[in-house]
């Protein structure tokens, strides 16, 4: 009797130890992270049968459990991965956000006083005043290149900085999946000598809280199997498969070196994973951030610095300086960034170039040579097109093979990633020292001798063009040709001549190593060098950077008849006289082919006719036009000479400011402050974005660790409300001891 | 609920900091004074005062550009006003030569005082603006567009007119070449100004024209046709520089002769009565179209001529009269000049106000998108001070709640 009530009261002294210790364990980790709460469950003991009465045993503990919800686990790990990307991302962006913050700094008052000092040079291009004009606008076109040059400079330390993070990110993700792999293999052996079905507890804990951690890093999911967790992240790389680790590391993109992705390692050979296979954490953040934020940004500043760069340049080259020379390039800019993927088989080399900036988008491309075809892909927006032979023009760039001593062609799978804006930013500078070098003038004159009898007047005329286009055919005529923005100037050094060949029908002479390509309707064929071109009429012809159209006139041409383009400037001298039998004008070049537009309507001439006067009708050749207005009477003359003392001619300089309003980007649908407009207003949206989905990731984090706290975490009060029930089971305990021990003196007492 | 007690405290520390952060934003924006402090606070509104901060910039940059267009036509127009001031005198005087009681010496006074005006009219051809260029020589602004030569002046400079961007549609021309205020004097329809001698005997009528594959060789110069005593051989002499450019030639009736780019021909009167050329019959062959300094020179010319005999009276009278001619048309020029002048200065003015109110309006704008509504931004300030005082003291009060702290 009496040694039951002692086993009694022992086991229940024994429970309610062990409820203060697991209480105490309770407060001494209730700040502890991933710590879970811990209680005792009580079982009473199996009782005695004492004929056909069950006495009772006491108490004992069957299980320490902890209250963990894996349910609710696992919804914090996921508000962890989505909280953390947008994080990172939100901390990223706000670098170029607060960069581009300030309206009275950054690029804006460059741009604007760029162009201000261009209006003044306009006021006054000579003399004093113009020589402050000019340096004026020196200056701050070189303040102009130091604003986008550091832009630039700051988005490449950006991408550098995210390199670095990608790197510290993988290290920590390895380093926690090797703890992971650890901790399974102890938990296994743990729960294998333990027959408590809880398992060891703290241990438990512990790997809860590196999943935790490793969610911060990137999306994780947890497939357990046995005591031992299987690790996956992403879209299902697996990281640890129970006491296995994949490794990951840091590798150069195949196309970019300086571009950081992350790869795997599996047999001794590293295998890429995309970007976008990173869906949350910090890396997927970073990731995020650089495809959809910094590219664009980099290549939003580059395009704007291509933008002004080609524009000016372009027009700077249809002007003359002080100095009565032509303008040179006023900017110096890089071209588009072409990289074959590193496993390219071929040693071919695609070289692009940028025909039409207005065109021109944020996007970078990646070209493919896949069975035969090149397949041209936006990688924005997916959009692609496949042609069998380059070049091929598209957004504004011509992608083209580039010449020998690359390889002819590509193999097939080779892959070439081109970005055309990339380069913009960090390469745009001055290329001008001297201020007398800004073409400000107008490279022609026109004028009438005070003898002429008639009204007849002449525009002051503009040069609209690097290229002239001359014919002597009687018959077909050459139209206006037009350079693009990737025309250099040194291919027409000497002029080209296509003759004319006849019954063959075709045109050759095209310069050594130029691909040709023939568009018509809405069909480009390319000819590859040495070019014989089949003559189609009124089809557009175009050859490093120019453009044209040959078409008949009254008959075909005949056969040995030439073609010729040559450079436009200077301008020839040309004395035009009125003749009123015919109401014409003669006098042009003998291969002149003039065009004359009326409203909507061209017409042009084979070289040599006699051009229909009509007053104000634009009348364009060799790359320059004006107009003649008014009556003028028979034999009258009018005069176009080059410009050679118009030392205050301001015409392109007034051209040149006026580029400003003009909407040049984005396929003409802004200007260049509107499209540093756009780039801000993308950053800026995004950022507010990225504020707000933080900010509701926190929420959403900090209500689900709430909730999960709420079943999980410590409670003080609870543990002192615990503490005493222990204590007073305890004390209970030991007053049954004590009651038994009288008991038992009793019974000695008894013998005496 | 259950709420474990690192609840208590990370909620209590998130949303003090939260509060923390909103105190220090509206603070930020108070001291700085705008309401966007980084595009992300209002994206719209940022990209919008990027591209109206342009249009101000701009509209900034017209104003100036209007004040330069402002100080060169200004100047033109006190120039000309100089100029027509010149012409009115000149005119006087023409009127004044004409009296018949005047002797030669007495013609010579007026003669020099002519030149005298001449010279005047010359300066302010060449006038300059406020920074050295030349007013009047078109695009080649830093040459003088008229120098002296004997019988006038030749322009130096080109035809251009420099034009300034005075609004973002509106172009105004700056200067406009000499040629279209000094010069352009149209004395006849054709190319040539041929005028018989008005005391010639017979009544053949001269006629001229350029020629074509020579007319580099223009000079611009006075010629006189003068016949010998018999009528049948004619002189060409360049009145200006006095050299005889067609040595004695016989008359051929409508023959030309060509010499300095000029074809020339007398053709007899066609009858009836027939008549040929009398004998020492001449004259007179003038650029259809002259400047000032020629026309103003040729009068001079003709004041210092001995005018003793009829025929020399009669000859001044029609140079006279002719000159008197010429300078109305020129004065015609000048107003014209004058009168584009001035609707472009007041076209300037215009555009002044009108810039003036688009500048308030683009600050306007600029400010409604960006800066802080002082008064809305202080109350949320001081209502946000009093929430996290409230979330700091009611932290502390229930930090302190412990069971702990009654357990004995």
């Amino acid at each position: 009797m009496g040694s039951n009530i002692f086993g009694v009261g022992k086991s229940a002294l024994a429970a309610a130890q062990l409820g203060i210790a697991t209480a105490g364990h309770n407060i001494a980790n209730a700040s502890t992270p991933g710590y879970n709460r811990q209680s005792i469950i009580q079982t009473a003991n199996e009782p005695q049968n004492l004929g056909g009465s069950f006495i009772g045993q006491g108490v004992s503990v069957t299980q320490i459990q902890r209250q963990y919800n894996s349910f609710l686990g696992n919804q914090v790990n996921a508000s962890q991965s989505a909280k953390n990307q947008a994080d990172v991302y939100y901390n990223q962006i706000s670098q170029i956000n607060n960069l581009v913050a300030d309206p009275t700094a950054g690029v804006t008052p460059a741009l604007q006083d760029f162009f201000k000092a261009f209006q003044n040079l306009a006021a006054s291009p000579n003399g004093t005043a113009g020589a402050a004009a000019r340096q004026a606008a020196l200056s701050s076109a070189q303040a102009l290149t130091g604003r986008l040059n550091g832009l630039q400079t700051r988005l490449d330390q950006i991408s550098a900085d995210v390199n670095g993070q990608i790197g510290t990110v993988v290290g920590s993700i390895n380093s926690y999946a090797s703890q992971l792999a650890n901790l399974n293999d102890v938990i296994e052996k743990a729960q294998g000598i333990s027959s408590n079905s809880s398992g060891p507890n703290d241990l438990l804990d512990q790997r809860d809280q590196l999943v935790t951690e490793l969610s911060k890093l990137t999306k994780v999911s947890v497939v357990p199997q046995g005591a031992k967790y299987n690790i996956f992240i992403g879209n299902g790389q697996p990281l640890v498969l129970g006491s296995d680790v994949t490794k990951l590391q840091v590798s150069q993109s195949l196309t970019d070196p300086a571009r950081t992705q992350v790869s795997y390692v599996t047999n001794g050979t590293s295998v890429l994973l995309p970007e976008s296979s990173f869906g949350g954490g910090k890396l997927g953040g970073l990731f995020d951030f650089r495809a959809s934020t910094l590219d664009v940004a980099q290549n939003g500043v580059g395009r704007i610095a291509i933008g002004i760069a080609t524009q000016f340049n372009d027009q700077q080259k249809l002007g003359l300086d002080l100095n009565g020379q032509v303008g040179g390039n006023f900017f110096n800019i890089a071209g588009p960034i072409s990289t074959p993927s590193a496993l390219n088989t071929s040693t071919a080399a695609i070289s692009a170039s940028i025909t039409d900036t207005t065109a021109l988008t944020t996007s970078d491309y990646r070209l493919q040579f896949i069975g035969g075809n090149y397949k041209l892909t936006r990688l924005s927006d997916g959009v692609s097109q496949t042609t069998a032979s380059l070049p091929l023009k598209f957004d504004g760039i011509n992608f083209q093979l580039a010449p020998p001593p690359a390889a002819a062609v590509p193999a097939a799978g080779d892959e070439f990633l081109i970005r055309p804006t990339a380069a913009g930013g960090s390469s745009i500078s001055v290329a001008i020292q001297d201020p007398a070098k800004l073409a400000a003038a107008a490279p022609l004159n026109t004028s009438f001798p005070t003898t002429n009898t008639g009204t007849g007047k002449i525009s002051s005329g503009v040069a609209n063009s690097q290229v002239a286009s001359a014919s002597n055919s009687a018959t077909a005529t050459i139209g206006p040709a037009t350079a693009d923005n990737s025309f250099i100037g040194s291919t027409l050094a000497a002029p080209v001549t296509l003759t004319f060949a006849s019954p063959a029908n075709t045109l050759t002479g095209f310069p050594a190593g130029a691909t040709v390509s023939v568009k018509v309707g809405a069909v480009t064929t390319n000819y590859p060098p040495p070019a014989t071109v089949p003559y189609t009429s009124g089809a557009t012809i175009s050859f490093s950077g120019i453009s044209f159209a040959v078409t008949d006139g009254a008959a075909p041409p005949s056969n040995g008849e030439t073609f010729t383009l040559s450079a436009a400037l200077p301008v020839a001298a040309t004395r035009l006289t009125y003749n009123s039998a015919g109401n014409t004008l003669t006098g042009f070049p003998a291969t002149a082919n003039v065009t004359v537009t009326n409203g909507n309507t061209s017409t042009t001439y084979p070289a040599g006719t006699a051009i229909p006067y009509t007053a104000g009708s634009t009348i364009s050749y060799n790359g320059i036009s004006f107009s003649v207005s008014g009556s003028p009477a028979n034999g009258d003359v009018f005069n176009v000479a080059p410009n050679t003392n118009g030392s205050g001619d301001n015409r392109n300089a007034v051209i040149l400011s006026s580029l400003q309003t003009q909407n040049t980007i984005g396929g003409k649908t802004t200007t260049f402050q509107g499209g540093y407009a756009q780039f801000v207003s993308l950053v800026g949206n995004k950022a507010h974005e990225l504020e707000i989905t933080s900010a509701s990731e926190t929420k959403l984090l900090a209500q689900n660790v709430a909730a999960q706290q709420s079943e999980s975490g410590v409670n003080l009060d609870e543990e002192a409300a615990d503490l005493l029930r222990y204590q007073q089971a305890y004390q209970a305990a030991g007053k049954l001891m004590q009651i038994a021990s009288t008991l038992f003196d009793s019974l000695l007492a008894l013998g005496r | 609920m259950r709420i474990s007690t690192s609840t208590i405290y990370q909620s209590a520390g998130t949303r003090i900091s939260d509060l923390q952060a909103s105190v220090n934003k509206i603070s930020q924006q108070v001291s700085s004074g705008r309401r966007v402090l980084t595009p992300a606070d209002d994206p719209i509104a940022s990209a919008r005062a990027l591209v109206i901060s342009q249009s101000d910039s701009l509209n900034t940059q017209f104003a100036t550009n209007r004040q330069a267009a402002k100080n060169n036509l200004s100047a033109s127009e006190s120039v000309l006003g100089n100029v027509t001031e010149a012409l009115h005198n000149i005119k006087t005087l023409i009127v004044k030569a004409g009296n018949g009681t005047y002797t030669d010496t007495e013609r010579g006074f007026i003669a020099q005082e002519l030149q005298g005006n001449l010279d005047q009219l010359f300066g302010h051809a060449n006038a300059t603006d406020g920074t050295g260029n030349y007013l009047f020589s078109g695009f080649n602004s830093t040459t003088a567009p008229y120098t002296k030569k004997a019988g006038g002046a030749t322009y130096n400079g080109d035809l251009g007119q420099r034009f300034i961007q005075a609004d973002s549609s509106r172009q105004i021309p700056l200067s406009g070449p000499g040629t279209e205020i000094f010069e352009n004097i149209r004395t006849a329809p054709g190319q040539f100004n041929v005028q018989p001698n008005p005391s010639n005997a017979g009544l053949a009528v001269a006629a001229a024209t350029i020629n074509v594959p020579t007319s580099a060789n223009l000079t611009g110069n006075n010629y006189e046709v003068a016949f010998d005593n018999l009528g049948t051989s004619f002189t060409v002499t360049n009145k200006t520089t006095g050299t005889v450019v067609v040595p004695l030639t016989p008359y051929v009736s409508g023959a030309p002769i060509t010499f300095d780019g000029i074809d020339l021909s007398v053709t007899n009167a066609v009858g009836p009565p027939v008549s040929a050329p009398g004998p020492g019959d001449k004259y007179t062959v003038q650029p259809g179209n002259q400047n000032i300094f020629e026309t103003v020179t040729d009068i001079i010319n003709a004041l210092n001529l001995p005018a003793g005999n009829a025929s020399a009276k009669k000859e001044l009278t029609a140079a006279l009269n002719q000159g008197n001619n010429n300078v109305d048309k020129s004065l015609n020029n000048v107003l014209t000049a004058r009168a584009k002048l001035g609707t472009s200065l007041k076209e300037i003015e215009d555009l002044d106000s009108e810039g003036d109110a688009k500048s308030v309006a683009f600050k306007q704008d600029l400010s409604a998108l960006l800066d802080l509504d002082y008064a809305k931004a202080l109350t949320e300030l001081s209502q946000q001070q009093v929430t996290l005082q409230a979330a700091q003291q009611s932290f502390v009060k229930t930090s302190e709640l412990s069971l702990f702290s009654y357990i004995r």
